[in-house]
């Protein structure tokens, strides 16, 4: 009965962890899947990017500074919409075309259920990383060249930077920060 | 003399009435003393004064935990950010038509360099208009106006909002002992801008504000921009466990960050309206996002 009891408290628990945003969905996903990869997410990735407070971070991950293109994007962006974003759809819109700027640049969602498994071993073997998921759900995995973006979302709501990783081809972790 | 009392108790109505029953009455004393302590009445002479034709008016309000709607508000400060001189002795005497102030060229300057006031017949001369750069505390923003073109942060109310967020920051202490702090910039349906801040229980650390499940409902329907500290320098060393520990940085930049994106995707998306915008601003600049992420930074100004 203490079991069953404690059992429904964590199940109570993790499901008002879900409901993070009106832009989620619930990315949680078992070892051997990948997360569900969210147009806002292309957010993430375009500040890594692009953001002169990541230059650090990339430096340390050996990952060349894009600067992103404002014709170019804005090109791909008149494919999608006219103007600033006004509604949800539009918004979304907006993410879409972000990741299809960065996607033509070689940047890509991982989708493959072999290399998620391989990242998912491999970061539940971290120590440090496990940490993380006390507090936090891993997001979106990206592949940059032959190195891997790794994005946590918080199941708390706060102003607080969220984890990233960037792992190298063999999983080793390049560098960890704050996002 | 004191500026339009009428204008003055609609705003503070209008500002009230949004935040339940009963708060306007509550807190009409409490508003009418802030007033009085803000100085902000006009210098007065005969015939001429200086009336308030805009204020900025900051709100704080306690939040109900259960609901997460906000109540018992109450103005916190009260200014005047901009005045309109107006001649009130309509009936001064002849020669002056209606009386009021008069800047036709050649009318009493025949080179029509310099604005002209017909004094109505009582001989009166316009005072100075009020300025808080002169007085002898002056606001930051007088030695660093903003002069970005982002209407909000060219604000001087916005500005003054910027430097109270900044000095409850609390920068000048150890980087442990800072807190983020913020706030919601609104707008009446007069045009004119307000603020109200972050509700008191919502927790502030030093690299983050803890926000509540149900925040959404102690969002201003008014809303146009959300603003919040980060109560850093350009190179400081975040990493320490009490500030943010592995997800800081060992030579912190202005910016923002995903949570503080996604916090005002999320607020765009509850009151139907993706044009509020998002700003973060720290020790060397100010950082605007729009609430699908595009980010434009701002050297620091107006705090």
């Amino acid at each position: 009965m203490k079991t069953l009891i404690i059992s429904i408290i964590i199940l109570s628990v993790s499901s008002t962890g879900t409901e993070i945003s009106h832009f989620y969905s619930d990315t949680r996903h078992s070892l051997n899947e990948c997360p569900v990869q969210e147009p806002f997410d292309w957010v993430a990735v375009d500040l890594f990017l692009t953001s002169t407070q990541h230059q650090q971070n990339r430096e340390k991950a050996g990952i060349e500074n894009l600067k992103k293109q404002d014709v170019e994007f804005k090109t791909i962006l008149s494919n999608y919409l006219d103007g600033d974003p006004r509604t949800k759809e539009e918004v979304t819109k907006y993410w879409n075309a972000l990741g299809e700027y960065w996607q033509r640049k070689g940047i890509t969602p991982v989708t493959n259920p072999q290399i998620c498994q391989k990242i998912n071993d491999k970061l539940s073997s971290e120590i440090f990383v496990q940490r993380y998921d006390e507090s936090h759900i891993r997001r979106a995995y990206y592949q940059i060249n032959d190195k891997y973006i790794i994005l946590h979302r918080s199941t708390e709501r706060d102003t607080r930077p969220k984890p990233a990783l960037i792992l190298d081809k063999h999983l080793n972790i390049l560098t960890s920060f704050g996002i | 003399m004191i500026p339009d009392s009428k204008l003055a108790e609609t705003l503070l109505e209008e500002q009230l009435r949004k935040f339940g029953k009963g708060t306007w009455l509550e807190n009409r004393a409490a508003a009418k003393s802030t007033n009085d302590q803000n100085g902000f009445q006009s210098n007065s002479t005969s015939g001429w004064d200086w009336e308030c034709s805009e204020y900025f008016i900051t709100i704080s309000c306690l939040r109900n935990s259960q609901t997460g709607e906000l109540y018992n508000c109450t103005i916190t400060e009260i200014r005047c950010i901009s005045y309109e001189l107006v001649y009130n002795d309509p009936g001064g005497g002849g020669g002056g038509g209606s009386g009021g102030p008069s800047d036709e060229p050649g009318e009493c300057d025949p080179m029509g360099t310099e604005p002209c006031y017909d004094d109505g017949g009582g001989g009166s001369i316009p005072p100075p208009e009020p300025d808080p750069c002169s007085e002898s505390n002056p606001p930051a923003y007088c030695d660093n106006p903003c002069e970005t073109n982002d209407l909000l942060i060219d604000n001087i109310g916005v500005q003054m909002s910027f430097e109270r967020l900044w000095d409850e920051s609390r920068t000048n202490l150890s980087i442990e002992q800072r807190f983020e702090q913020g706030g919601f910039i609104v707008q009446n349906p007069n045009n004119e801008l307000g603020f109200v801040n972050f509700p008191e229980d919502w927790q502030r650390l030093a690299c983050e504000i803890i926000i509540p499940e149900n925040y959404l409902n102690s969002v201003p329907s008014n809303t146009i921009g959300v603003v919040h500290t980060h109560p850093f320098f350009e190179g400081e060393d975040t990493t320490s466990p009490n500030v943010c520990g592995s997800d800081g940085t060992s030579n912190y930049q202005s910016g923002t960050n995903f949570g503080d994106i996604n916090f005002v995707t999320e607020i765009s998306n509850h009151l139907s309206n993706f044009s509020i915008k998002g700003y973060v601003i720290d020790g060397n600049n100010i950082t605007s996002f729009t609430s699908w992420g595009a980010i434009t930074p701002f050297s620091r100004c107006g705090y």
